[in-house]
This record gives structure tokens, sequence and C-alpha cells, in this order.
């Protein structure tokens, strides 16, 4: 065969062409089809992660209400596609966070069984909050979801008008109620990540008393979750019969425009925790709105205690004075001849105290700002009969101490760790008192001690979320030999398991021991086999001042199995393992002891029992 | 002295071109189509869905939370309680809270009643796309407690 005499050769260039055609062809068919697809799965699969963060900033926004640690979270708002050699992308997706005015969020027929406070808490409340959401910019995937933080519950809202819940809901669990209203100008939209700070405007130091005024309590919250959806989301809490003999108080669910009320069990005890996070700008500390006693208003004192009051805002919180431009004052307006001062000033953790001088009768204290019965508190108290006292009798100010709370609910079993220290004594000292009391048909008891520095330990058989009051007493001998009470400090704590942290004194001392900043408390919990398991490593600095460490993990719901555990060991790994419980709410703690027994550092966090060894919101 | 017409010896560069060109080409198309095919092959077609599962001692519940929307009929739901199939509970025997059309929607939620299982079972759930043999979920949970 001859190539030369071949006039064919044309075919070969055809056939060329036609191959490169057909390339072209699939090069363009590529663009139309292949990579759309592709960047598709990037954008669902940044859609997944981004909800994810949208979780981790809920868990921050309801732990910043709480006054935990909290942190900034990043938001990825928008991502980038692959790079391509021969073919085009699109621009980078964008997305968009921002706060929208969701209207209230509230509870009525509420009714603050403390009377103080029922001047105020009493009726219907209602707080403004916003929604945060977060909606993104795709170029293919069309139908992303706008995922919304609306009132602690994660909703993926759809252009169909349908509505799913990615997260739990906070707001009702056993016969406690959290609000946890937002406040703050948030509108960002960008490919970059975005750092969100969510910070406490009103921070939930305890939780307050209430009862149904007659009627039920009910709660209202904004939503555009279907009365089916929350009906799922509050399946544990539903007790539509309102049987008196379960852990579950929500009677009825009804939605009404975009509001849903949830129907509460009349004639039970509910603990209220009302709260106000900040994000983005704006946002202000709210005013006083409220004071109510800390001391019991009807009630015989040795002369030198305190009568203490609290002034709260309108989320029942405590309010710090150094947020505002001028102090809050509290005047006495009645019985200025049973007490050391006319007026006073609140401290920083919302308390004001005036000193008792003696003699019997009326003392009201108002907050200057304030009017009406809610502006103010009257004590009717009388000078308890006590020897002679030959001795600087006002060690109040020296008579420190701290309240941990171990609670194990389920078992229904109030446990207080009690740490003091009475500062320096003489030869006269004789003992220190511990009485706990509860009108609510808890136990009550007592202990007594006559170390002027070292802890005691109460436990009793019943009285879960009761309200106990903790009393102090220090008493010396006079010269006969009578004892006299030389100082007094009293507390009221409900019997939850958290502590009363606003009102703990920090007894350690140069030189106590302190856990190591290695430390560090990983929940092990094998949610399969609803067995929960944390493991606590720790390391003590005992600077040779070390008895012990407690470790605690407190179910905080009562639908979990709480255990605590003495170990001696400065350095140590220990599992804790209560038993059932898992996915439930629990606050873990290890608390050091110094050689004279004293509770001198601690760690604690809540978390939620689910195994997961890096933490997460409850 | 006659020259041979056969003498030229411009001949073999012809061949050579013509070889390397259609080689060239041959070498082209096979590496772009290779790689475009890939491309085409891998690239799935698999359903992307995000399933949020919720199990009591009574009802399973599946929320699709996002992504593509999935017909009903395609749906087979598989329930091992403890490591027993389920076999009486299908897709078709629960009901679905949404808008009563054949596909299972984002933002609807599948209800499956009457479960009936200890609190200390272990029950694994799949959901699979039978169009595209996608498997959607496949998880297993301890139930809450709400009886």
């Amino acid at each position: 065969m001859s190539f030369r005499g071949d006039r064919r050769a044309v075919t070969v260039q055809v056939g060329a062409i036609l191959l490169f055609g057909i390339l072209v062809l699939l090069l363009a068919t590529y663009q139309a089809t292949v990579v759309p697809q592709q960047n598709e799965r990037v954008e669902f699969n940044h859609n997944v992660e981004v909800q994810q963060d949208l979780l981790t900033l809920r868990g921050e926004l309801l732990e910043a209400a709480d006054g935990e640690q909290f942190r900034a979270v990043t938001i990825k708002l928008g991502t980038t596609y692959p790079e391509r050699a021969l073919f085009v992308n699109p621009p980078p997706a964008s997305g968009t966070i921002r706060t929208a005015d969701a209207g209230t969020m509230g509870v009525r027929n509420v009714r603050a069984t403390n009377e103080e406070t029922r001047d105020y808490l009493n009726g219907s409340h209602d707080y403004e909050t916003n929604h945060v959401s977060y909606r993104p910019s795709y170029s293919v995937y069309q139908n992303a979801p706008q995922t919304t933080y609306q009132s602690g519950v994660l909703v993926n809202g759809f252009d169909s008008g349908r509505a799913v819940a990615v997260s739990e809901q906070p707001i009702i669990r056993g016969n406690e109620i959290r609000l946890v209203a937002v406040a703050g100008t948030l509108s960002q939209s960008q490919v970059r990540a975005l750092d969100v700070q969510p910070r406490s405007l009103s921070t939930v130091q305890q939780s307050t008393t209430v009862r149904g005024n007659g009627s039920g309590i009910e709660i209202t919250v904004p939503t555009t979750l279907s009365e089916d959806a929350w009906e799922s989301l509050l399946r544990d809490e539903l007790d539509p019969a309102g049987d008196p003999n379960n852990d579950r108080y929500v009677t009825d669910v009804t939605r009404t425009g975009d509001v849903v009320r949830l129907s509460l069990e009349a004639g039970r005890t509910y603990r209220l925790r009302t709260a106000l996070v900040g994000v983005g700008t704006g946002g202000e500390t709210p005013q006083p709105a409220y004071v109510t006693n800390v001391t019991e208003r009807n009630t015989s004192l040795a002369a030198g205690t305190p009568l203490v009051v609290e002034v709260r805002d309108r989320y029942n919180n405590p309010v710090d004075p150094t947020t505002y431009p001028t102090d809050v004052t509290v005047n006495v307006t009645e019985g200025r001849n049973l007490v050391a001062q006319n007026r006073t000033t609140v401290r920083p953790d919302g308390r004001a105290q005036i000193t008792y001088t003696g003699g019997e009768g009326n003392v009201t204290l108002a907050v200057e700002r304030l009017s009406g019965p809610e502006s103010r508190v009257s004590f009717n108290v009388s000078e308890r009969t006590t020897s002679d006292n030959d001795d600087n009798s006002d060690t109040t100010d020296d008579l420190q101490f701290r309240i941990d709370d171990l609670t194990d609910l389920r078992g229904n079993s109030p446990h207080y760790v009690v740490s003091y220290d009475i500062g320096a004594t003489n030869s006269s000292f004789d003992r220190v008192e511990f009485d706990f009391r509860t009108n609510a048909g808890g136990a009550s008891g007592s202990r007594s001690s006559t170390d002027a520095r070292g802890h005691v330990e109460f436990e009793a058989g019943n009285g879960k979320f009761t309200e106990y009051t903790i009393t102090l007493k220090v008493y010396y001998r006079d010269e006969s030999g009578d004892t006299y009470v030389d100082a007094v400090r009293s507390v009221v704590d409900e019997a939850d398991a958290r502590n009363p942290s606003s009102r703990n004194d920090d007894l350690s001392e140069p030189g106590s021991p302190s856990l190591d900043g290695s430390t560090y408390i990983v929940d092990r919990t094998n949610a399969r086999s609803n067995r929960v398991r944390y493991r606590f490593d720790y390391t003590v600095n005992t600077n040779g001042n070390f008895s012990k460490v407690k470790l605690g993990v407190l179910n905080l719901n009562s639908n979990g199995a709480t255990d605590t555990q003495d170990a001696v060991n400065s350095d140590a790994m220990v599992d804790v393992d209560p038993g059932d419980g898992a996915n439930t709410e629990y606050r873990v703690t290890i608390l050091v002891f110094d050689a004279d027994g004293v509770v001198v550092d601690e760690q604690s966090r809540i978390d939620r029992a689910d195994g997961d060894a890096n933490g997460d919101p409850p | 002295m006659a020259t041979r017409p056969d003498d030229s010896n411009r001949g073999q560069s012809e061949v050579v071109s013509e070889v390397l060109a259609v080689a060239m080409v041959v070498i082209i198309v096979t590496v772009a189509g290779t790689y475009l095919m890939q491309g085409v092959t891998t690239t799935d077609r698999e359903t992307r869905a995000q399933v949020i599962l919720s199990v009591t001692d009574d009802r399973i519940e599946l929320a699709h939370a996002s992504g593509d929307a999935v017909p009903a009929d395609a749906l087979d739901v598989v329930v091992r309680v403890n490591g027993t199939d389920r076999p009486g509970i299908t897709w078709a025997s629960g009901t679905v809270d949404g808008d009563g059309d054949a596909t299972f929607d984002p933002g609807e939620r599948w209800i499956r009643d009457g479960l009936s299982v200890t609190p200390d079972a272990t029950v694994r759930v799949l959901l699979v796309d039978t169009r595209t043999g996608t498997v959607l979920l496949d998880r297993t949970a301890t139930p809450q407690v709400v009886s």
C-alpha cells in the first residue's frame, strides 16, 4: 500500500475537527451539568455546616443567660467553590444573618410565692424579643432553608411556609420555665465567616418560685412552628390529664397567629428563669423594677445583724448597679431608730443591707428610683435576747461562707455542703451552728461545729425544689459561761442542684490548694445503653494544704441519676457513673477542700449527658 | 539518469504527521473524555436530604430538615429494635404532617405511632431513597420515655 497516491488525506483533518468538536461539546456539557451538580453538593454541605454553627450559637445564647462562660461563635456565612482549571464557577456564595423583631414572649397567670416578690411578679409579664435568622444566597441550591433562632428553638423555615425544629426546646423542662429574650441589632451579609458574641444583659442567678394565679400558668412564645410540631417538641413534657403525680406539667398547646401558648398544670409550683441576652449592637441592661427581701421579713435578730434586700430588674434577676450611670440607692423610710444607717447603695450583686441595731418595730427599705408597693420591703423585727456582749459584737463581716448545692433531685434528697470561715477568734469562741430550715414540706435539720474554719454537710430525705433558709450562727461564751450569738448570716436557696452563685464567698487563702489548668471533665456517657458517665481528669496544686476533692454528677431535671464521690488523691482520673439519665441535663462539678475542710476551688459546668466529649449546651 | 518516481522522501513526513495528528487527537480526546466522564460518572445522582430522627417509647418521627424532596413511594423505612426487624413499620404505615401530596418535602414530618419499646431498647432506623439507592438516614437511638 502506498500513501503517495492517496487523495483522501483530508478526512484526517475532518476527523480531527470532529473529534475536537466532540471535545468542545463534552466540555460544554460538563460546564452546564456537572459543574452545577458539584457546586450544589458544596452548597448543601455548607448549609448543613452552618446549621451546626447556628446550633452552637443557640447554645451560647442560652448559656449567656445563665451567666456561664461564653465565647464568640464563628458562623461561616458563605462558601467558595472548588478551583477549576478549565471551567467556570459562579461567584462565592454569601449568606445573611440578621435579627428581626419577633414580638413578645411572656408568662400569664403567674404569682410569685414570696410575698415581696409578688408585689411585682403577679399576673402577666411580657418580654420583647428578637429572632436571629440566617439565609444563604446560593447559586444552585435554591430551596435551602432560612434557619432561625426562635426563643431557644432553632427552626428551619421554607418558602412553602413549612417549618421544622432542628433543636430541642428549652422553655419548659419539668417544673422549670426558661425564657431567654434576645435584644440588639445584627445585620451582616458576607462570604467570610462572622464572629457573633452573645452577652448577658440580665443574668439568671437563681430561679424565682411561682405558682398559678388562680388558673394555671400560660407561657406564650412567638414561633413559626406548627402546633403539631410544638406538641412533638414537648412530647416528654405533655400531661393533658394534669396528673399531679408525675414530672410533666404541660396540659395544652395552642397556636394562635404567630404565637404558641403552653398551658401548665394549675396548683403546682414552678421555677421561673427569665433572662435577656444581647447580640450585635444595641440592647441595654434593664433598669431596676422591684425590690424583695433576702432576710426573713418577720424575724427576731441579734443586734448587728444586717437586713438584706435584693433589687431586681423586670427579668427577676439582681441588678448590677455598675452598669448604670448613677448608684441605685435604698432609703430607710420607716424604723430609722432601729437601724444604723438611713440609706445605702446597692452592691454589684444587686443587694443592699442596713445594720439592725436593736429594738422592736417595722423597718421599711425603699428603692429611691422606684414607686409603688414593689419599691419597698418592710421588716417586722424584734431583738433576740442574748447575754451581754463584752466583745466586739459586729463580726458579721468576718463570717464568710459558701454553699454547694449537691441535691439529688430524682432521689428527692437535698444535699448541701456549707463551708465557712468565721475569721479570728479568741478563747471565748464556743461553736458555729448551722440551721437548714424549710417551710415547704421538706426536711429541716441542724449541724454544729467547734472549728473556726471548716465545713458541714446536710442531707435530707425529701425537699427537692423547696427553698431552704440556711442560717449560720457564731456562738461565744461570756464571763459567766453563758453563750451568746456573736454573728448571724443566713441565705435562702432552692434545693435544685444549682449553687446560689451570687452570694458564695471566696474562702481561698494564700497557699490554698487549687485546680491545675490541665483539669478537665469529659462526658463519656453511653447514650445507647443509657449510662451516664463523666471522667474527671484533675490535678490539684496542693501547696501542702489539701484534704480531698468531691466530684459531683448532678442531674438537673429529676430525670436521671445523681452521684457524688470523694477522692483523696491530688492527681487522678476518676470516672463517676451515677446510672441512667443519658441525654438529660447535668451539672458536673469538682470541689477542692483544703486541710481545714473548706471548699477553696471548684470547676463546674452544665452539660447534656450525651457522650459528646467536647460538651454542649443544655 | 532518470529520477525514480518513488525517490521522494516527503511521503514519510505525511505519514508521520498524519499518525501524529491522529495520535494527538486520540490522546487529547481520551484524556479529556476520561476526565470529563469521570466527573459525569462520579457526580452523584444521590438524594441530598437532611433528616432528623427522634424516638420515644411509642413513636418514631422523621423530620425533613432540608434538601431534596423525595417521592413518598420511593421511600423505604426499616426499623430494628434490639437487632430485630419490625416489618410492620413501613413508610406507608406512618402519617406525614405536611401538604398531603405524594412527596416528602423539606419541612414535613413523618410520624409512626405505636412503636412500643422499652426505655433501654436500641432502635435503629434506616431511611432509603430507592430511586437513587441513597441511604438518607441510618441512626441508632435510645427512646426518650414519655409514658
